[in-house]
């Protein structure tokens, strides 16, 4: 399955304006300038996945996860390094954050859940499609592991479409990714949603 | 087939009933719908008191803190996470009895979500989780790992102190086991020894580092003071064997360690290396020209001043007269009256030789009761003028009577005359021989 140069471009202008409005939120939150990458949107086989978002995140990850449903479903995902997410935690507590504990999880549920609402709330406004989404999980495993159970998860992803870009916080030693993974059906409805744009 | 509706009564009266966690509903406009037994139970309010009140009127703090918009958020579809570290709690309830002390409010992480059914919004859903106790542990847990940090860092620095204290001593710090083997050495230590601290941690000293023609004594001692059957001596001095500086003298402070219940456990010694110390000694002894108990020049001030002496006297064409002397029975005196009178037999002696020669002669302990002078200056006459004083002040000595026994001396001399010059040593032999002859004489006529 191959995207149209003009539904790559009209879908990287989409994406842009959502991450857009979720990197300014943590921007807010932690009152630091971000930079952001511009996203990189492929699409891959199932087998891909794996591969496509290990080679951008190596270390061990804290992972905040949220499901979506409705006409589009699939997942968001902001990754952070561990101790990039020490280092967030610390800087919205304002306290030296030494282990990850179940108060400083939580911390980085409401962060990550402010980020995505605002990315995938952007996401639905934009399409005018209703888009319901899960309150978010962490997972503090190996990368590995959490891709492929959310894949096993889904019997209907053959293919999917993945958008990842790179943030960092100025000044900071905190960077992050953020990840949206979609069903091939939710991407046929994505595009036909992008073309009544047009 | 069971209706679905069925179902959904049924899943509606766990939660309102049963659920171990707070949970509340409202409609599209915020008005209660929902609020199940646990909240009752905590909060004391009551669902019916509750129904179809506005959730933001009944709780108006929410509105002070600005947590309405998320019930707002939720309305426009979207599910919020409220943690505990920065919201506290959402609704103001009292904790749990335990932790009254602690916090005034019961500390809360809350999901509030919209509350969609069949793809239709029907209002807001919240759930609340007491997360009091959890917040009390991780406060507790904290505070002891803040202690336990703390203490850490104290003992690290007094270790750090105590390395350094060991490392910029001057002296060897050494640690022994029971069996003899190195538990601990100091930088100076590894210095004098010439070895690395890893290389001597675990080596036996003794096989190591003591001279053979000792090692065997010292390793019994050692046996013995480990034992308990020796009593340990505070110091010592002993000869080590080093990498690179040969055999060292070292001057040990030691103090025997022993464990909590009193058990010998091994040693601990301060080694100071004194080798160079001695050397100096060994040196300033041999640059000594005086005589300790006489106070007269000993040989070696002797044979240094008249040896220059008969160099001038050959320039300036000097007579000089050197006069060998000897305490008579001095063997005698020693062996019957005691060292003691011995050593006055030499006082008495040096003190007649002073009465009976000039100032500038040299006088001397030639060694053991020997005595012998060098007169500068002087004609090969007066050598019997001499003799007589000398014998005079004998006599004057023994008429004091403070001895307890008749004090006398053989005497014998030698010429110097420069046109003639003969050795020192030539000198002192025919003044020796005369001497001798002298007490042989005196030997027979008694």
């Amino acid at each position: 399955m191959i995207l149209t140069d003009r539904q790559r471009d009209s879908l990287k202008e989409l994406i842009n304006i959502a991450f857009g409005k979720a990197v300014s939120s943590l921007s807010e939150l932690t009152g630091y300038r971000i930079v952001i990458d511009v996203p990189k949107i492929g699409i891959y086989s199932i087998n891909e996945i794996v591969p496509n978002i290990e080679g951008i995140v190596t270390e061990e990850v804290a992972t905040v996860h949220q499901i979506f449903t409705g006409r589009l479903a699939g997942d968001a995902f902001l990754l952070l390094d561990q101790n990039g997410a020490k280092a967030l935690t610390s800087l919205l507590i304002d306290e030296q954050v030494e282990t990850i504990d179940v108060s400083t999880k939580e911390v980085l549920i409401e962060v990550g859940n402010i980020i995505l609402n605002a990315c995938l709330g952007t996401f639905g406004n934009m399409l005018n499609v209703h888009i319901t989404f899960s309150v978010p999980r962490l997972h503090l495993s190996a990368l590995n592991d959490m891709i492929n159970s959310l894949i096993i998860g889904k019997e209907g992803i053959r293919y999917a479409l993945l958008i990842t870009t790179q943030f960092k916080l100025k000044g900071s030693e905190i960077g992050g990714y953020l990840v949206i993974v979609l069903g091939v059906g939710s991407l046929d409805r994505l595009l036909e949603e992008i073309e009544k744009l047009g | 087939m069971i209706p679905m509706d069925l179902y959904e009564e049924g899943l509606s009266n766990w939660v309102e009933n049963f659920l171990f966690k707070g949970v509340f509903a409202t409609d599209k406009n915020l008005k209660i719908i929902l609020w199940n037994r646990w909240l009752e139970e905590k909060s004391g309010l009551f669902s019916e008191k509750l129904m179809g009140k506005n959730v933001l009127e009944v709780f108006p703090e929410t509105i002070e803190k600005k947590a309405d918009r998320y019930f707002y958020q939720a309305l426009n579809g979207e599910p919020i996470l409220l943690s505990h570290r920065f919201h506290k709690y959402l609704i103001k309830i009292p904790p749990e009895k335990d932790f009254s002390n602690y916090f005034s409010e019961m500390q809360q992480t809350v999901q509030i979500a919209p509350l969609i059914s069949n793809n239709i919004l029907l209002g807001t859903i919240t759930m609340i989780e007491d997360v009091t106790e959890r917040v009390y542990t991780e406060m507790l847990l904290k505070k002891k790992a803040e202690i336990l940090k703390e203490a850490e860092e104290e003992a690290k620095k007094e270790r750090d102190l105590a390395q350094h204290y060991l490392n910029i001593v001057g002296v060897i710090i050494l640690i022994l086991d029971k069996n003899g083997n190195i538990e601990l050495i100091n930088k100076r230590g590894c210095e004098i020894l010439g070895y690395k601290k890893e290389e001597l941690i675990g080596k036996n000293w003794f096989d190591t580092f003591i001279v053979d023609s000792e090692k065997e004594e010292v390793k019994k001692v050692f046996k013995g003071l480990m034992n308990g059957d020796l009593e340990p001596f505070e110091e010592h001095e002993n000869f080590i064997k080093t990498k690179s500086r040969g055999i060292r003298i070292i001057h040990w402070h030691n103090t025997i360690l022993k464990d909590s219940k009193g058990k010998i456990t091994g040693v601990l010694s301060s080694g100071e290396d004194i080798t160079e110390k001695k050397q100096l000694e060994e040196i300033l002894k041999s640059m000594v020209i005086t005589d300790e108990l006489t106070g007269l020049n000993n040989r070696r001030g002797f044979l240094t001043l008249a040896g220059q002496q008969l160099k001038i006297a050959q320039r300036t064409g000097e007579n000089m007269l050197l006069f060998f002397i000897d305490i008579d029975n001095m063997k005698w005196i020693n062996d019957t009256l005691g060292h003691n009178a011995g050593d006055i037999a030499l006082k008495n002696t040096a003190k007649i030789l002073k009465e009976t020669y000039r100032e500038s002669d040299i006088i001397s302990r030639f060694g053991g009761d020997e005595f012998a002078v060098l007169v500068l200056d002087t004609h090969p006459s007066n050598a019997q003028v001499l003799i007589e004083r000398l014998k005079e002040n004998i006599k004057k000595q023994n008429e004091k009577n403070e001895n307890g026994f008749k004090f006398s001396l053989s005497i014998g001399f030698s010429i110097f005359n420069p046109e003639n010059a003969k050795s020192l040593d030539e000198l002192i032999t025919e003044a020796d021989a005369m001497m001798y002859e002298d007490k042989k004489r005196k030997k027979y006529n008694e």
